[in-house]
């Protein structure tokens, strides 16, 4: 009954408006680097005194499905992370623009996006307070065996050498230890300055390794063709074609599994999108026929990571609408959204308000169509944007870099990116991989801080920490997701063996 | 094989510097000695050190077998240029400080234009970089309203009278 009630408010002409006018400066904001939904939100605050408190809640849940999606518009262009939760979406979305196919990646991403915005959405009709329930359970040995989880995905995106991935892996896992110590005020790694007492800032690091190193490579190589010229062919080419339904039908297992990760992911506190799209990544990848094909811009990989962080984005709704406890950052911005129209989040909100309620879980349902539609117009025009000339491109490139850079923090935040595009550089000329160094980065915190608080519960007993059922479990899966294929590329090479040892009996009989 | 071993052989002593800088990371709020702040940042420095060595151990081990993979025929790389976009990226950042974004960024784009991409003509000088500034210019400051640097004395009274 409430559901109709909730749909029944939604559906009214100016709400409408102001869902998809939140879609619209969603996709830009996600699609501008250093830029996100949370960065959005806290702008546009104050301009939501005037609005309905439905209207204002409506809009700016749609900001925040369309910027978790349009941050993968610039990824799949340009290699440029637009948001965090872009970052698997740039390591192997990148590649369809070389081979031409942009419109093709932008597709399936916008696709993945939605459905994995649509199954979270049932997941927020049926089982918020069950769901919110099961997360709470979640502490901090948990939570480091899901950081661990998240990083057996470097032996499948490592490319050709594992050591070199692991290496990569480890020196992401170093630089999110700089600055202050989160349990001790202790400075690590600061040099004496105060530039690295904050950390290492994500956003900039991530637009310096991908994005501005990707320019600078170029041009030291003077490989100025975005998209490759097939051998033999007379010029570049581009492919506008979307996905045909039956070819994206193929990736429906895999969209439904990411979203469900994702929704889980995006319901405990602290884990957030990224974290979602990283381990939906790192699983697609294990569990793929083709996982040798991953980074080189699989479908798959695309799809994955999309339709998780989609789903986490609606997933952190539901403990922030049933238990009032933020599931991300732009959750927690979202808490003054709420507060600017006297309304506290939270179990109280459900008995008080069902409609405004209600009226959010079918706004969140819409947003995701209104994604599909807007992004399908607007997908070939965006997949042009690869054929413009290379030093206009560049130019314009380094420019959003240094200003994102600076929108997310200042002058020196714009130097890290440009160190970052020089370590970037300096990796990928030595033929280590570079998503590991984000996994890493973005990791490093959630393993360390988890570990630590879990050792000082079980009185440092390490034994005792990762032997905690749930916490076993997923160490375990962690473990077989890494060891297995290894396993099984072993048995496999002892079975050809054996039968080669047997063929040429079997000759020597004949 | 030198160029091989090189990178992983730095890293090893770059390692071993940062663990001697772990020995100042203490304090007084750590719950334990040996899980305290330098905790994690030992146990990744260790880590690195062994997959660093393991990389050795393979380097050496293909050098052995003969199976060291060639690498890929490249053409001569633009050394000058890559610098160059560097430096001007470096100083763009910080000429900010002091002219404010919009003439820094002009000048930039026509900095990159004529000395990276070679395009010394109106079009790359003057055309470009002024109509990619004025796209900036709409989307950053006029939309978004961002806070992007606004230099010193003139160039500060400038950027007032045109965005803030």
């Amino acid at each position: 009954m409430e559901l109709i009630e909730g749909w029944q408010t939604l559906l009214q002409v100016d709400i409408l408006l102001v869902l998809a006018l939140g879609v619209l400066v969603g996709l830009m904001l996600g699609a501008l680097p250093g830029l996100d939904a949370t960065v959005g939100i806290s702008l546009l605050l104050p301009i939501t005194y005037a609005l309905s408190p439905l209207n204002a809640l409506v809009f700016f849940t749609a900001l925040y499905s369309a910027a978790v999606f349009g941050g993968s518009i610039t990824a799949i262009l340009f290699r440029i992370p637009g948001s965090t939760e872009a970052i698997m979406t740039a390591v192997e979305g990148h590649h369809f623009t070389a081979r031409g196919e942009a419109a093709q990646a932008l597709g399936i991403a916008v696709l993945s996006s939605a459905i994995g915005g649509l199954v979270a959405c049932v997941g927020l009709y049926l089982a918020t307070p069950i769901l919110a329930e099961a997360a709470l359970r979640f502490g901090p040995a948990e939570y480091f065996a899901l950081g661990v989880l998240g990083l057996s995905c470097i032996s499948s995106i490592s490319g050709g050498s594992q050591l070199k991935g692991l290496a990569a892996g480890l020196i992401g896992l170093l630089l999110g230890t700089v600055g202050l110590d989160s349990l001790t005020g202790a400075k690590r790694f600061d040099f004496g300055t105060t530039v690295l007492l904050n950390g290492i800032p994500l956003v900039p690091a991530s637009i310096g390794l991908f994005a501005a190193s990707e320019v600078l490579r170029r041009v030291l190589q003077r490989d100025t063709d975005l998209v490759r010229t097939a051998p033999g062919a007379p010029q570049r080419r581009i492919v506008l074609a979307l996905p045909r339904i039956a070819d994206f039908l193929r990736l429906r297992w895999v969209v439904l599994r990411s979203s469900v990760v994702g929704l889980f992911i995006g319901i405990l506190p602290g884990a957030g999108a990224t974290t979602a799209g990283i381990l939906s990544y790192s699983l697609q990848s294990k569990l793929s026929r083709d996982p040798a094909g991953f980074g080189k811009g699989k479908d798959e990989g695309l799809a994955a990571p999309e339709a998780a962080n989609n789903a986490a984005a609606v997933g952190a709704m539901i403990p922030l609408l049933s238990l009032g406890i933020p599931g991300s950052a732009t959750t927690a911005v979202l808490i003054g959204a709420f507060m600017i129209h006297n309304l506290q989040p939270g179990p109280m909100l459900f008995v008080r308000e069902p409609e405004l309620v209600y009226g959010l879980f079918a706004g969140m349902t819409v947003v995701n169509v209104v994604i599909i539609a807007l992004a399908f117009l607007l997908v070939r025009l965006f997949a042009r944007l690869a054929l413009l000339p290379y030093p206009v491109l560049a130019t314009g490139i380094l420019s959003v870099c240094v200003i994102g850079s600076l929108a997310y923090g200042d002058a020196d935040a714009a130097m890290v990116m440009l160190v970052f595009a020089c370590i970037g550089l300096a990796l990928e000329a030595g033929g280590y991989p570079l998503a590991p160094v984000i996994l890493g980065l973005v990791l490093a915190p959630i393993i360390e801080v988890s570990l630590r608080r879990a050792l000082i519960m079980e009185d440092f007993d390490i034994v005792a920490v990762v032997s905690q059922p749930l916490a076993a479990t997923i160490l375990f899966a962690a473990l077989a997701l890494l060891v297995g294929p290894w396993i099984s590329r072993a048995v496999l090479a002892l079975r050809a063996g054996r039968r080669g040892d047997t063929r040429p009996a079997s000759n020597q009989g004949d | 094989m030198i160029r091989t071993i090189a990178p992983p052989g730095g890293m090893i002593a770059a390692c071993g510097f940062l663990l001697w800088q772990t020995a100042d990371m203490t304090s007084a709020y750590a719950a334990s000695a040996l899980f305290g702040p330098a905790f994690f940042p030992r146990l990744v420095l260790g880590g690195l050190i062994l997959v660093s060595l393991l990389q050795i151990v393979d380097a050496v081990r293909r050098h052995r077998a003969g199976t060291v993979p060639g690498g890929a025929a490249a053409g001569r790389p633009d050394v000058a240029g890559f610098l160059v976009a560097l430096a001007a990226t470096a100083l763009y950042v910080v000429a900010m400080r002091f002219v404010g974004f919009l003439p820094a960024t002009l000048v930039f784009q026509a900095a990159l234009f004529a000395l990276v991409f070679g395009m010394r003509d109106r079009r790359g000088l003057v055309y470009l970089p002024a109509l990619l500034t004025a796209l900036y210019y709409v989307i950053f400051l006029r939309l978004l309203e961002l806070p992007l640097p606004q230099g010193r004395g003139v160039f500060r009274e400038l950027s007032r009278f045109l965005y803030y």
